[in-house]
Order: C-alpha cells, then sequence, then structure tokens
C-alpha cells in the first residue's frame, strides 16, 4: 500500500470525462456481451437497440408511452409528496399520535407495495387512478418516514435556542423545525422518486393502454428484446435526470448543511 | 429582598428520575445573584451546575424550592434571561446576520395605536450592526454558520444572546469546546464587553483560571448531590486582562478555589 498516496495524486478526471469515460466502457462491455452466443440472446446489441429507439421515436410510440408514465409518477409523487409532509410533522410533533401511527406505517413499509395491486384494481378500477394510487402509496410511505425521522431528529438545542430568544410553539416549527428537516425533505424526494420509478412498471402491469413498463411487457412477448433493453435504458436515464433535479433543488434549500444527506 | 438582587435560588432541589432510578442532581441550593455581577459557577461534572442554569433560564422547573427572577418565580423561558449554549446552537440555515436577528425579530411592542407590532427593519439592523462591531464579526455577517470557526461562531451566540438585551446572560460551558487560545482571547473579550455593559452574568465553567479572570464572585459546587460549597469573593479590581494573571491576588484566590474543587474531584472518585 505505500504507492496508495501516489496513485492519488496521479491524473485526475474532472467530472464530465469521467462520466464519458464510465459511459463509454459500459457500452463497450454491452457490446461485448452482445457478441457472445448466450449473451447475444438476452442483449440486443448497442446498435440495435439506437435502431429501434429511432424508429419508436419516427413512429411516435417511444414519446406516447414515455409520457403515459412520466405523467404518472409525477401525479403520483407530488399527491404522496403533499401528503407525507404533514403527516410527518404531525408524527414528529405530537408524540401521542405518533405512539399510535408510527408501528402502521413501519408495518406497511416492509410490504412491497406490488402486493397492493389486486386491492387496488379492486377498489380504483384498471384505468389511470389504479397505477397512480399504486406509485402514491409507494412514495408516501418512503417519503413520511424519512422527513419523520428528520423532524424527530432536530437538535433539540436549537429549539432550546429559538425558544429562549422568545420564538413560541408556532415560530419554533416554522423557522426552526421546517428549515432544520429541510434536508431530510430532500433525501425523501430523492427515495420517493427512486420508489415512483422502482412501482412503475409494476403498477402498469394493473393493465394499461400505454407507459413504459407496458412497452417493456409487450414487447417480451414478442421476444423484441431491443425494445426492452431500449425500455430500460430509458427508465433509467430518466431516474438519473430526476435524481439530478433533486441535487439542483438541495443545492438552492440545503446549501447550509456541513455534509449532504446521502441515502443509504 | 433588597432590589439589588435580580435572582435567587430557594432552596432549591432537581431529581432526575431515570430507568436505574432516581438521581439527585442539586440538594438544597440557595443563592441571591445581585444585579451588575459576574458569577462563575464551578465544580466536578455531574454537580448540577448547568442544571442550576437550566433552571434559572426556564427551561425546565425545579422539584423543590424556588427559582425567582426580579422577584417573581420562574416559569417558562424569557428574552429577559439570554442564554449562550456550549454547542454554540446557531441556526445552521441562517447567515450570521440572521442568527443575531432571530430573537430581535420575536420581540412585539406596542404601538400608538396599542396594536402590537415587531420591531422597525431599521432598529433591527442598527441593532445587529452594533453587536456584529461588538465581536468584530462585520465581515462575516453573510456567511453561513459552516464558514466560521468554532470561536467565530460562539462570539455570533454571544453577540445573538446581548443583541435582545437581556437582563441577565446565562452562560453554560461557552468555550468548553475551544482551543487554549480561542478561549483566552474570548474570555479577554467578555470581560470588556462586561466593564462596559455590566451586564449581569451567570456563567458555568469546570476552568479555575477561567473563573477567576471573569467572576466577581465564584461559586463552588460540591459532588453530586450539588450543593454550594463555598463562595468566594473576587476582589480583583477592573479592568482585568491577561496580565492580571500574574498578579499575587489573582493566584491567591486560584488556589484557595483550585483547593476546595480537587477535595470534589477526590470525592467523585470515592
Amino acid at each position: 500500500m505505500s504507492n496508495s498516496f501516489k496513485k492519488k495524486k496521479g491524473h485526475v478526471l474532472s467530472k464530465w470525462q469521467g462520466a464519458l469515460l464510465s459511459l463509454v466502457i459500459a457500452v463497450f462491455l454491452w457490446w461485448l456481451i452482445s457478441l457472445s452466443p448466450s449473451g447475444g440472446k438476452v442483449f440486443a446489441s448497442p446498435m440495435e437497440v439506437m435502431g429501434s429507439m429511432m424508429e419508436s421515436l419516427k413512429s411516435g410510440s417511444l414519446l406516447q408511452n414515455f409520457w403515459a408514465s412520466l405523467k404518472r409518477i409525477i401525479i403520483g409523487f407530488l399527491l404522496a409528496f403533499i401528503c407525507s409532509l404533514p403527516v410527518a410533522f404531525i408524527l414528529g410533533w405530537y408524540k401521542t399520535i405518533c405512539t399510535i401511527v408510527e408501528p402502521w406505517i413501519q408495518f406497511l413499509k416492509n410490504i412491497p407495495p406490488i402486493s397492493y395491486i389486486p386491492l387496488v384494481v379492486v377498489a380504483a378500477g384498471v384505468g389511470e387512478e389504479s397505477k397512480i394510487v399504486v406509485i402514491f402509496i409507494a412514495c408516501f410511505l418512503t417519503m413520511t418516514i424519512t422527513i419523520f425521522q428528520g423532524v424527530k431528529n432536530v437538535d433539540s438545542t436549537l429549539i432550546k435556542a429559538a425558544r429562549v430568544l422568545g420564538a413560541n410553539d408556532f415560530t419554533i416549527f416554522t423557522r426552526v423545525v421546517v428549515p432544520a428537516s429541510s434536508p431530510f425533505i430532500i433525501t425523501a424526494m430523492r427515495l420517493g422518486l427512486s420508489s415512483a420509478l422502482t412501482t412503475l412498471i409494476a403498477a402498469e402491469m394493473t393493465g394499461a393502454a400505454r407507459g413504459m413498463g407496458v412497452m417493456i411487457q409487450s414487447s417480451s412477448q414478442y421476444f423484441r428484446m431491443d425494445i426492452v433493453l431500449m425500455g430500460i435504458l430509458v427508465i433509467g436515464v430518466l431516474g438519473l435526470i430526476l435524481q439530478k433535479l433533486v441535487r439542483m433543488l438541495e443545492k438552492r434549500v440545503a446549501d447550509w448543511q456541513d455534509t449532504i444527506v446521502e441515502e443509504g | 429582598m433588597t432590589s439589588d438582587v435580580i435572582a435567587q435560588f430557594k432552596n432549591v432541589v432537581k431529581e432526575y428520575h431515570t430507568k436505574n432510578g432516581t438521581t439527585i442532581a442539586l440538594n438544597g441550593v440557595n443563592l441571591d445573584i445581585s444585579r451588575n455581577e459576574f458569577i462563575c459557577v464551578v465544580g466536578p461534572s455531574g454537580c448540577g451546575k448547568s442544571t442550576m442554569l437550566n433552571m434559572l433560564a426556564g427551561l425546565f422547573p425545579p422539584t423543590s424550592g424556588q427559582v425567582l427572577f426580579e422577584g417573581k418565580e420562574v416559569e417558562g423561558t424569557s428574552i429577559e434571561r439570554g442564554v449562550v449554549f456550549q454547542q454554540y446552537a446557531l441556526f445552521p440555515w441562517l447567515t450570521v446576520r440572521k442568527n443575531i436577528e432571530f430573537g430581535l425579530k420575536q420581540i412585539r411592542v406596542i404601538d400608538s395605536n396599542g396594536k402590537k407590532k415587531g420591531l422597525d427593519k431599521k432598529e433591527i439592523d442598527t441593532t445587529v450592526d452594533k453587536y456584529l462591531n461588538l465581536v468584530q464579526l462585520e465581515d462575516f455577517a453573510n456567511s453561513y454558520p459552516k464558514q466560521l470557526s468554532g470561536g467565530m461562531k460562539q462570539r455570533v451566540a454571544i453577540a445573538r444572546a446581548y443583541a435582545v438585551n437581556p437582563q441577565i446572560l446565562l452562560l453554560d460551558e461557552p468555550f468548553g469546546a475551544l482551543d487554549a487560545q480561542t478561549r483566552t482571547q474570548l474570555q479577554s473579550e467578555l470581560i470588556k464587553t462586561w466593564e462596559q455593559e455590566k451586564k449581569t452574568c451567570l456563567f458555568i465553567t469546570h476552568d479555575i483560571d477561567e473563573a477567576v479572570i471573569l467572576a466577581s464572585r465564584i461559586v463552588i459546587m460540591s459532588a453530586r448531590p450539588g450543593r454550594i460549597k463555598d463562595i468566594v469573593n473576587v476582589d480583583i479590581p477592573h479592568p482585568r486582562d491577561q496580565s492580571t494573571k500574574m498578579t499575587e491576588e489573582y493566584q491567591k484566590i486560584k488556589n484557595y478555589v483550585w483547593g476546595q474543587v480537587y477535595e470534589e474531584y477526590l470525592e467523585v472518585r470515592k
């Protein structure tokens, strides 16, 4: 390990160079796998996938499926976000309510949201609502728990400091508890969005006319692995973009932090 | 009671109930704090010195006995009693200026129409500027706490406590987490401020040097359960500075206090 310092001192790639290199290597590996006889059955080559992407872009089917999915994610996520904020703050602020409700949430969060699908379909039918409901459940539980942790962990010295400076309960809540929890709110958004994406395919399996999940599901029946792969890639890229947006928001609202809270 | 007394502890007992039973933190504390006094409380850890401060701040009540402020029993916190915490307790999402403003923004005054309103923005700004100047942090007004050193953070906390103009300042080991150099520097600044404003201070510390250089009276606490073991008048005249530490008077008081506290340390070790 004597040369470990030297290694760190060596040429360091810029962020963009690193990302580009990483992408190139990934595509190269993918291409290698697609060349092998057994890998080729599952993995269409990068060129094939690009080809089918162009095709489905031209026909408009990709965009239709993409918007259908994105709309569900955004609506499900936003509804969940709007609901989880007050619920988490109430749980964190009122001990009695917390003792009663927290076990429910702890119980529910371990259940994969997919298992609610039959219930949701019976309750909300196979229409647009059922997909949004499933995404909502997934996001809501994750975000409530995360924000609640933040509210619970607000440094009690800060609350004392506000109190001795003459702040009443309302001011302590709005001026101390809410800003102190903001890093957790951001983390909750990040986790919520990734739950939304994870649950999306499952939600769309409850039956839908359009959506990335539908596209992947139906193409697999015709063994069009190029389209399946393309769908997976598009979902992955969407995930990256959403995370990046949250990161930008974080820079704006929680730049005061010593360290950025990372999700586990 | 003479009007000179600003705060009183009368037979104050404080017990904590934990899973392992009851701990008596304070057992019958009696103390009168006079206006314009600088009182330092020293004693071994766990002697309940911070408990005294927290009760006078109104953060929790005594188990029995009375804590009085301006002749009235303390019920809850008040801007009349400012607190400086050891962990600085700055709001990390607010700039230095906004941290100092925080207390000023909570103040409600009654205007000519008999309506409650906050202070004018101008008035707040002037006050903040004054205290930024006092702690020499004008250049850092728009910095966030994470950009400051420990000493600077504690200066902001002191400015924030001073800004609302409390009747008494309660300082809970404010320099405990700082390095020796910063600590002496902040001590000197605090002495200077006290010499100018004569603000009543209750200062908790375990550093005997710090107590002797700052205090007009030193309260020595016994080991748990905490009682007042001795009260020492520090008659060293002001202005004081670090060179005061060389004087014979200083050494005499320091040795005496040290001896008293050391007895209690031995008590704790038993």
